[in-house]
């Protein structure tokens, strides 16, 4: 059985065009870091900053959300985990999907709520104190 | 006219949203990843910066992770124009930068909800801010 060299991979990878190449070094990066948090995680005792510990935009996990328009059919009222193009967990509540994530030692997984009625959506419109009868 | 410098600057994002056909991402909003801290524990979520909102809001869920005892805080209702909601206000740290980090009150509310709120109570009375919506830009400084 013959098999597949770095060196031929690397080839590969170059005939890809710019933008292909780009989301592979995401995804790699995105493979990395758990392990990189785990290292810092046994190195440094006064813990990295959590902010410094997510990636600097969350565009992978937001398409994963667009490209699955059935899931949020299926999963309506629960929470889903994500990490880049990966599906984590989904679950009734967010500490349940954060606990799988971290257990996969990632420790802040992008987690969105799937809201049961398109009226949810609406908070934020406005959003003050409501005057007691 | 006071001038202000701003040490941060945050880029707009999107925000999901679903309408009665489609589930779609809105035009880039003024909405920042924030990490809050109750005791020693920590999470990471997104919040829209709402100048239109008395208070800063989060959804329940978050509460639960952080173990707080949402129903023992402090009682508030809001309303919003999707109806009327109880929120319960908590003490907790709320980090969006080095050295922008700050002791305060949010509200989480009774039920989950989609998305999280920064409003006056709880940031705009703590971060001096600056939206450029015509380039997408966030700029932030702490209020002394």
């Amino acid at each position: 059985m013959s098999q597949t060299t770095v060196e031929e991979i690397y080839t590969a990878v170059q005939r890809l065009p710019s933008k292909e190449r780009m989301r592979l070094s995401e995804l790699l990066k995105r493979e990395r870091e758990p392990e990189l948090q785990s290292d810092e995680a046994q190195t440094d005792a006064s813990q990295p900053r959590a902010l410094d510990q997510i990636p600097p935009t969350r565009e992978a996990e937001m398409q994963w959300l667009l490209d699955h328009p059935d899931f949020w059919d299926q999963h309506r009222g629960e929470h889903v985990a994500l990490w880049g193009n990966e599906m984590i967990a989904v679950g009734k509540t967010r500490k349940e999907v954060v606990n799988v994530a971290r257990q996969r030692g990632i420790k802040f997984p992008f987690v969105q709520y799937l809201p049961v009625h398109e009226h949810e959506w609406y908070l934020g419109m406005s959003n003050q104190p409501a005057i007691e009868p | 006219m006071p001038q202000i410098e701003f040490e941060y600057q945050f880029n707009y994002r999107p925000l999901f949203v679903e309408t009665r056909s489609q589930k779609l991402l809105t035009p880039p909003l003024p909405v920042i990843e924030v990490a809050l801290t109750y005791k020693t524990v920590v999470t990471t979520d997104f919040a829209l910066i709402d100048s239109g909102s008395t208070f800063s809001v989060f959804t329940r869920e978050i509460a639960d992770e952080l173990g707080i005892e949402v129903l023992q805080g402090r009682v508030q209702r809001l309303s919003t124009l999707g109806g009327s909601l109880l929120a319960y206000g908590h003490g907790i740290e709320i980090e969006i930068a080095p050295n922008l980090r700050y002791q305060t009150e949010v509200l989480f509310t009774e039920y989950p909800v989609p998305r999280n709120l920064l409003g006056h109570n709880g940031f705009l009375d703590q971060v001096a801010v600056a939206l450029r919506s015509k380039y997408g830009l966030i700029y932030l400084n702490p209020e002394n």
